[in-house]
């Protein structure tokens, strides 16, 4: 690497970039793109009003991060996972955070402990409310401050680089039925085993918990069958939990 | 070049380039720069035969793999891990490892179970001489099989990013009683907890089993401390 090379706008290191990269990836994972579909240089250019030359590195991190795939003779695309891929990705997310529970229980702080409890009065509160955004908002807050307890930058970013925000767009409806009546008390029984510095409880309450998703859409995709092709996403008949 | 491929990775595709990545990966491991060794092109060019062009791929590549560090001024360096930091890959390793051995026990086909049988079976012989590289070989071997019966090639993934044997290498008189003769009964406790397919067995076994190193390098840690603060 050339060690005295200046900034350019399609440097990594600008802001331009960084903005570029943001932009995209908001959009991607609120599922402004249909699944596997092409984007090209130009469109993107255009969208994010950048240029070329800034739209290339923003591609090559998000194809990097898996957020797109790029092959040739069928270019950049979106995301889109088989129901095989997306059980792989929503159980090395359930083996992540319940480590990373686990560790939390032993390392987190009084003061950890107490914004945690916080969290999930509110959470409480936001859920009596119907209030579905904040009660979302505060879900991720309280995982993402147990993850914070847990000490294990390593571990914490291997959760964060998963995409599995893709997945859950993907199978929204599949993996992720509302309301989810107990989701509440899971995560009660999270603090509850933090509280009480019992790693192993705690391990088991977050891997119950975030292994809900995977169960769902296991339950809804029935992956006994004949095998995908690769181009259908679900084998069987998919069903949709209701709302009740 | 179409807007199908980036600049920085192009040459990847080619065989030289891979040569060269593989070969100054190999290097690394096995310890041939100290810690925090300043690397410079035209040294690396020489050493592996190739253009600057294709050093320069190869180091972004060992840089976004973590094996190489690179920052203005500082230049192109080797990896040096505090103990802290050593002692969070080993415990991140150890974690990982332990849950894709709880998955082997569920996922390991009959064939698998054999293969990794005929390993132990190897290293048995070899059991005279742990420090040699033919045993290295079959735990390395070993290790990875349990890996791939594993089938969750995301958490493998993690496993190999974690440039765990860079940290072995630069604490590997820290990390290492010699001889480590209850490795191979290690090894033993996670064949028959896969057998048995009992998840729980093999996951303890295998967090025991790694976890090893990470004990020693704390032990060793603390034992260095306590020196530095009676000499004070």
């Amino acid at each position: 690497m050339s060690e005295t090379r200046g900034v350019a706008e399609g440097d990594p290191s600008s802001s331009r970039f960084n903005q570029a990269y943001q932009d995209l990836r908001n959009l991607l994972i609120s599922g402004s793109f249909p699944l596997n579909h092409r984007l090209t240089e130009a469109e993107l250019g255009a969208l994010l009003e950048i240029s070329r030359g800034t739209v290339r590195p923003v591609i090559v991190r998000l194809v990097q991060e898996g957020y797109l795939t790029s092959e040739p003779n069928r270019g950049v695309r979106t995301r889109m996972f088989t129901v095989e891929e997306a059980a792989e990705v929503l159980e090395a997310r359930e083996i992540l955070e319940s480590a990373l529970a686990g560790k939390a229980a032993e390392r987190a702080t009084d003061e950890e402990l107490e914004e945690l409890a916080e969290i999930c009065k509110r959470m409480a509160a936001a859920e009596a409310e119907r209030a579905e955004a904040d009660y979302q908002t505060l879900i991720r807050r309280f995982h993402q401050r147990i993850r914070d307890a847990a000490r294990q930058p390593i571990l914490s970013g291997f959760v964060d680089s998963l995409v599995y925000p893709l997945v859950m767009r993907q199978y929204r409806d599949f993996a992720n039925p509302h309301p989810r009546p107990n989701s509440l008390n899971e995560q009660r029984a999270i603090l509850y085993a933090l509280q009480t510095r019992n790693a192993s409880a705690a391990r088991a309450a977050m891997r119950h918990h975030v292994g809900s998703a995977r169960r769902a859409l296991l339950l809804n995709t029935q992956p006994r069958g004949k095998e995908s092709d690769g181009t259908e996403q679900f084998k069987g008949s998919p069903m949709k939990l209701s709302v009740v | 070049m179409s807007e199908t491929t980036a600049a920085p990775s192009g040459d990847l595709s080619s065989l030289r380039s891979l040569q060269a990545y593989q070969d100054l990966r190999s290097l690394l491991i096995s310890g041939r720069f100290p810690p925090n060794h300043r690397l410079t092109e035209a040294e690396l060019g020489t050493l592996l035969d190739v253009s600057r062009g294709t050093v320069r791929s190869v180091i972004v590549r060992l840089v976004q793999e973590g094996y190489l560090t690179s920052e203005p001024n500082r230049g192109v360096r080797t990896r040096m891990f505090s103990i802290d930091e050593a002692v969070e890959i080993l415990e991140a390793r150890e974690i990982l490892e332990s849950a894709l051995a709880g998955k082997a026990a569920e996922r390991a086909t009959d064939e698998e179970l054999e293969e990794m049988a005929a390993i132990c079976e190897q290293m048995a012989t070899e059991e005279y001489d742990l420090q040699g590289t033919e045993y290295s070989k079959l735990n390395t071997r070993f290790h990875h099989q349990v890996r791939e019966s594993a089938r969750q090639p995301i958490l493998s993934g993690f496993v190999d990013s974690l440039v765990y044997p860079l940290v072995m290498r630069q604490y590997r008189d820290l990390t290492r009683k010699h001889p480590r003769k209850d490795a191979l009964k290690e090894h033993m406790a996670i064949l028959y907890a896969l057998q048995t397919r009992n998840a729980a067995a093999a996951r303890a076994a295998m967090r025991h089993h790694v976890g090893s190193a990470r004990r020693a390098l704390l032990l060793s840690a603390d034992s260095a401390g306590e020196v530095e603060e009676s000499a004070v």
